[in-house]
């Protein structure tokens, strides 16, 4: 039941829930509100007392993370007494603080710069000597420890036992000798681990994987979607070019969407920005030979002709909705039979309960939406009947078992592939193309979540767009951008049909919602 | 796997403690009571042995053994002797006794000297604990008697 | 002065033993409060003016109004023995010398709010008083007065719940933490006036002497209670002397009583025959009180404590003598802070370590004039925006010391030594203001 009530922040009037917490309503507002221990996932500790804001008929500034909105409210956040009162605490939060910015990962997006250029500014008076701890703690799970940088604002631990409930960390010791720390001899071990790395506002807990990696300011954010299984957990791509090299991917980060992964993504997810950075690709390949790009092209397009009403497409159910698209349009040009089996992309052992899906396809839905066949009987039956089969990127075909693997033996196959083809010496051509975070596009994923992809590094000549290959490969008859799929092809797919491609917002369209 | 266990008779007393509380996380304090009498310390074994018995992780076993400063993490000499360092046994000569009970057991590793906060019992100033037994009053005479008892 | 309500019994030889105890009154307010209704008792309470004796002195009448009358949920009474403000070592007294008069008042206050279960937290340096308690309640159990198999109309059931070195744990919320099996973080403050709540049920947490006072009251009703002390501080309380005292100890008062007289007549002056200089009121987290012209006007109750620029606390006085180095005995206090904060809120983890070294600075010699406005400036900062009242306290005691004796601190600073400053003798000092 919703009751708006009108509050007054920092003399400006605005609309907030009746009992809903104060400092959320203000971050939700753009009101700058510093603070540590508080976390919307998380909830509010209240130990920070960074988050001090001055009510009116209160007698003491109040934490707004233990304030509930109540009707007629004023707040201040900005008077000479708060700022005061916020440049107290982050001084205190600093005494023992190590300030060793110069070698700390966090530098660029650490609190404690962030706060001190907002409410601090102020010299250091310290003239004793600060507490002192272990630092490069390797807690396990790709997480490393800086004891001594840690504000004890218990995120990293609330985090362990409330969402992971793994409750491997914990504040020990009393005072300022407090520390966090997990059991003796245990390490930091549940699927989730990485997120505490985020959540840390400060550099006591940094990526062992991006330690000494890069300096944030450097990196570009895309907004994008993991691909890493059905769940499509929302991410940015933090990446930039080195001088004279080439793009990098540095690391991926979650990204806030409620209405798919909240504010986590999983370990395995987080850490497969490595594939994207795999550059062993040698272009195109006929058996183990490396062949010349036109001469691949000119090779399929003559198969295709003398294979025509005898070829077969297998696609992967991780493709996205435009390349998805593509080949359908595709398969009706050359009359070919389009599958998807599910073998390969189901792990029994992967899926949880918190965001973990079994599937490890992450277009799924799409697949199912356009009724593509996934039945394995029907796409060995169709097989048998084939001579020229198609692979776009399905694991399956990639690296078949031995009975697919004969079957296999006796027709021509070709691979378009993300990876080095594993069984390229039985391929007629095998063709190289962009992963995902080379391209934008869209996946929905297992809840029917439409969700937009963008393109944090650009298409090679070894690594093109999957898209422009098959405009090429099919004589220009099937589109190659974006744009044109959105126009032409997925206009005639009923579920995408009511979708305004370009307006997709940046948290999604859930199911049968419409934008156009 | 933790190694230990409770005695037989320490298990007893925990499931009689036990009745008396709602809700078995309550045993913390009592269970470790229990451990470090029968051990001498707090040992990890332990923290996780108490752990699954009071229904909680043992990271929060261990958080506590660290917060109270009557837990020892490891096996101390036999003989603590706690002196108390606030301000009035301090005005009533703390500074000298600790100074003469640390020259008296120089030369033993029997003893743990402590210096501790406020132990209550500031009438009796200078004060000093053996092994948790309160010695008020304390003199340089009486701390020779005492001593002399031990050794 | 000196009126016994709760100390009646504390010199008759084995008061501790249920026989001796009986024999001199013990139990006898239980058949009056159970044919009383529970809202009577508290009523009696209230009106008597009962104020809390472990150190903040709120009404008893008024926290025990909070728990809920009926309630699907167990009710608790949660008595705090965990003693441990220096200076204070009133409530042994009673765990030692008359614990039946605890728990038959115990068994008073639970029947008020409508409990049957109640936990008595004592200090984990408290063995002997501990044993001492639970000898009087196996007593209690053995002579059908608590239990199960009690033969009250209300039974009630009393646990003892051992500390283990945590000055915090006095905190109530933080007493319930640690009951509840967790580290003593005290609790944020509800916006609205509510019991505690031990694993969510309705509790009240009372001082060892606050419900040592209970049994009086109702038996010999408020007004009974009100013939003493003042006004707004009625009753007694059991006061304590310690530091350079000649007879420390510990003495049940009138409140209103004066400070002076208690240090000179009761406490029998200054050790060796030195002037007094400053006192401690009412435990370390009192300000301290400079032994000036003033000192003669200021009465031992909650009131004249405030305006004399202090607190009564847990009435806990800590006598200085002219020699005593102020500034080693503001380290000393601070030290003892820094090692007993928790931890959990930034004012105070970062505060209490920080203004312990830099009074530690000072004493080394190696401070300046600044670091006194550093520390002043701490101390504001350590002052009411915290989760508990450890650090406001903090600040009150340095706050205190800096006002008295500043000059002591810039000597320091200055010459890097102790100066001994002048004293003037208030041993003959009478109030000359007149009381309103």
């Amino acid at each position: 039941m919703s009751n708006l009530v009108r509050i007054t922040v920092n003399q400006k009037e605005i609309e907030a829930q009746s009992g809903a917490n104060l400092l959320q309503t203000l971050l939700d507002n753009g009101i700058e509100t510093p603070h540590f221990c508080y976390h919307e996932a998380l909830g509010p500790d209240g130990n920070c007392r960074m988050c001090m804001v001055e009510i009116e008929g209160q007698k003491r500034p109040q934490i707004a993370c233990d304030t509930f909105v109540e009707d007629n409210m004023v707040i201040s956040t900005k008077s000479d007494n708060i700022m005061a009162v916020k440049r107290s605490i982050l001084e205190l939060e600093l005494i023992n603080h190590p300030v060793d910015c110069p070698i700390c990962d966090q530098a660029g997006e650490c609190k404690l710069q962030e706060y001190y250029m907002e409410v601090g500014l102020y010299d250091s008076r310290l003239e004793t000597p600060k507490v002192t701890h272990k630092k490069h703690i390797d807690l396990g799970s790709n997480v490393m420890l800086d004891q001594e940088r840690c504000v004890l604002c218990e995120r990293c631990a609330r985090f362990t036992t409330s969402y992971t409930k793994t409750n491997e960390l914990g504040i020990v010791g009393r005072g300022d000798h407090a520390k966090i720390s997990t059991m003796p001899g245990k390490k930091l071990n549940n699927p989730y681990a990485m997120n505490v790395v985020d959540i840390c506002p400060v550099g006591a807990l940094t990526s062992k994987d991006f330690r000494f990696k890069q300096r944030v300011w450097f990196m570009t954010a895309t907004p994008s979607i993991c691909q890493s299984c059905a769940k499509g957990c929302n991410i940015y791509i933090d990446h930039n070019t080195l001088k004279y090299g080439t793009p990098v991917i540095h690391r991926y980060r979650p990204r806030k969407n409620l209405a798919v992964n909240g504010h986590f993504i999983c370990d395995e997810g987080r850490l497969s920005f490595k594939e994207q950075n795999e550059d062993d690709f040698r272009g195109t390949y006929s058996r183990n030979l490396n062949i010349n790009f036109k001469k691949a092209i000119s090779k399929m397009q003559k198969l295709l002709k003398s294979e025509s009403n005898h070829t077969l497409i297998v696609l992967s159910p991780s493709l996205l909705n435009e390349q998805i698209a593509s080949v359908i349009q595709f398969s009706k040009i050359i009359g070919a039979n389009v599958f998807c089996p599910l073998e390969r992309y189901t792990d029994e052992n992967f899926g949880d309960d918190i965001l973990r899906s079994n599937d490890r396809a992450s277009n799924r839905w799409t697949i199912n939406a356009l009724k593509i066949e996934t039945d394995y009987n029907k796409f060995i039956d169709s097989l048998d009947s084939a001579r020229l089969v198609i692979n776009f990127n399905h694991k399956l075909l990639l690296n078949p078992e031995r009975e697919l693997s004969n079957k296999l033996t006796n027709k021509i196959n070709v691979h378009f592939s993300e990876v080095e083809c594993e069984n390229r010496q039985d391929s007629e051509i095998s063709f190289a193309y962009a992963p995902f975070s080379y391209v934008s596009g869209s996946t929905v994923n297992e809840n029917g979540h439409l969700q937009q992809l963008n393109a944090a590094l650009v298409p090679t000549e070894k690594k093109p767009d999957l898209l422009e290959l098959i405009h090429i490969v099919s004589e220009k008859k099937v589109s190659h951008t974006n744009e044109q799929i959105w126009q032409n092809e997925m206009r005639d797919l009923e579920v995408f049909k009511n979708i305004n491609f370009s307006k997709i917002p940046l948290g999604g369209l859930a199911f049968g919602e419409s934008n156009v | 796997m933790s190694t230990f266990t409770f005695t037989p008779k320490n298990e007893e007393k925990f499931s009689n403690i036990l009745k008396k509380y709602p809700h078995p996380q309550s045993l913390m304090l009592p269970s470790l009571w229990l451990a470090q009498e029968q051990e001498g310390f707090i040992s990890t074994d332990a923290m996780e042995y108490i752990a699954t018995k009071i229904e909680v992780a043992p990271i929060e076993v261990y958080r506590v053994v660290t917060f109270y400063t009557m837990f020892n993490l490891e096996k101390i000499a036999p003989y603590h002797i706690e002196v108390c360092k606030t301000l009035s046994c301090k005005l009533c000569g703390q500074g000298e006794i600790l100074k003469y009970i640390e020259e008296k057991t120089a030369n033993s590793d029997k003893f743990k000297i402590s210096k501790v906060e406020c132990m209550g019992a500031c009438g009796g100033a200078p004060i000093m604990a053996l092994n948790g037994v309160y010695h008020e009053n304390l003199t340089t005479s009486k701390v020779d008697e005492i001593l002399r008892e031990i050794k | 002065m000196i009126v016994k309500i709760v100390s009646k019994k504390f010199d008759i030889p084995n008061s501790h033993t249920l026989e001796v105890a009986k024999e001199h009154g013990a139990y006898s307010a239980l058949d009056t409060a159970l044919l009383k209704s529970p809202e009577d008792i508290i009523n009696i309470i209230t009106e008597s003016g009962l104020r809390g004796k472990g150190g903040g002195g709120a009404p008893a009448g008024a926290k025990w109004s909070l728990m809920p009358k009926k309630s699907d949920k167990p009710h608790y009474l949660i008595v705090n023995g965990d003693e441990s403000e220096p200076g204070t070592f009133k409530d042994r007294q009673i765990l030692q010398y008359d614990p039946h008069l605890l728990i038959e008042g115990m068994i008073i206050s639970a029947y008020a709010m409508n409990a049957h279960e109640a936990y008595i937290y004592i200090r984990g340096e408290y063995k002997f008083f501990i044993d001492r308690f639970q000898e009087a309640v196996d007593e209690a159990y053995a002579a059908n007065i608590l239990g199960d198999n009690s033969t009250l109309s209300h039974k009630v059931n009393i646990t003892i719940h051992r500390g283990a070195g945590a000055y915090i744990c006095g905190e109530k919320t933080a007493l319930i933490e640690s009951l509840e099996g967790k580290r003593g973080h005290p609790r944020l403050k509800p916006k609205r006036p509510e019991p505690e709540y031990y694993f969510g049920n309705p509790a009240t947490v009372n001082n060892v002497e606050t419900i040592a006072t209970v049994p009086f009251i109702v038996e010999n009703g408020a007004s009974a209670y009100r013939q003493y002390g003042t006004e707004k501080s009625p009753g007694t309380m059991l006061f304590a002397l310690s530091g350079q005292i000649n007879n420390p100890g510990v003495y049940e008062m009138t409140y209103g009583s004066s400070l002076i007289e208690f240090i000179n007549e009761i406490g029998g002056g200054v050790k060796n025959g030195k002037k007094l200089k400053a006192v401690i009121p009412g435990g370390a987290s009192t300000p301290v009180l400079k032994a000036d012209e003033n000192l003669a006007c200021v009465m031992l109750d909650y009131e004249s404590m405030r305006s004399a620029g202090s607190a009564l606390g847990t009435g806990g006085a800590i006598i200085m003598d002219e020699d005593t180095d102020m500034v080693e005995a503001l380290k000393n206090l601070l030290e003892f802070y820094h090692h007993e904060s928790c931890g959990q809120c930034t004012p105070c983890r970062e505060g209490s370590g920080w203004v312990d070294n830099i009074v530690g600075a000072i004493l080394d010699g190696v401070a300046q004039e600044k670091d006194l406005d550093t520390l002043l400036d701490v101390a504001k900062t350590m002052n009411g925006k915290t989760i508990c009242v450890f650090a406001p306290a903090v600040a009150g005691v340095i706050e205190g010391f800096l006002k008295n004796f500043r000059e002591e601190f810039e000597n320091y600073i200055s010459e890097g030594r102790f100066v001994k400053s002048p004293v003037e003798a208030v041993a003959e000092a009478s109030c000359q203001t007149s009381l309103e």
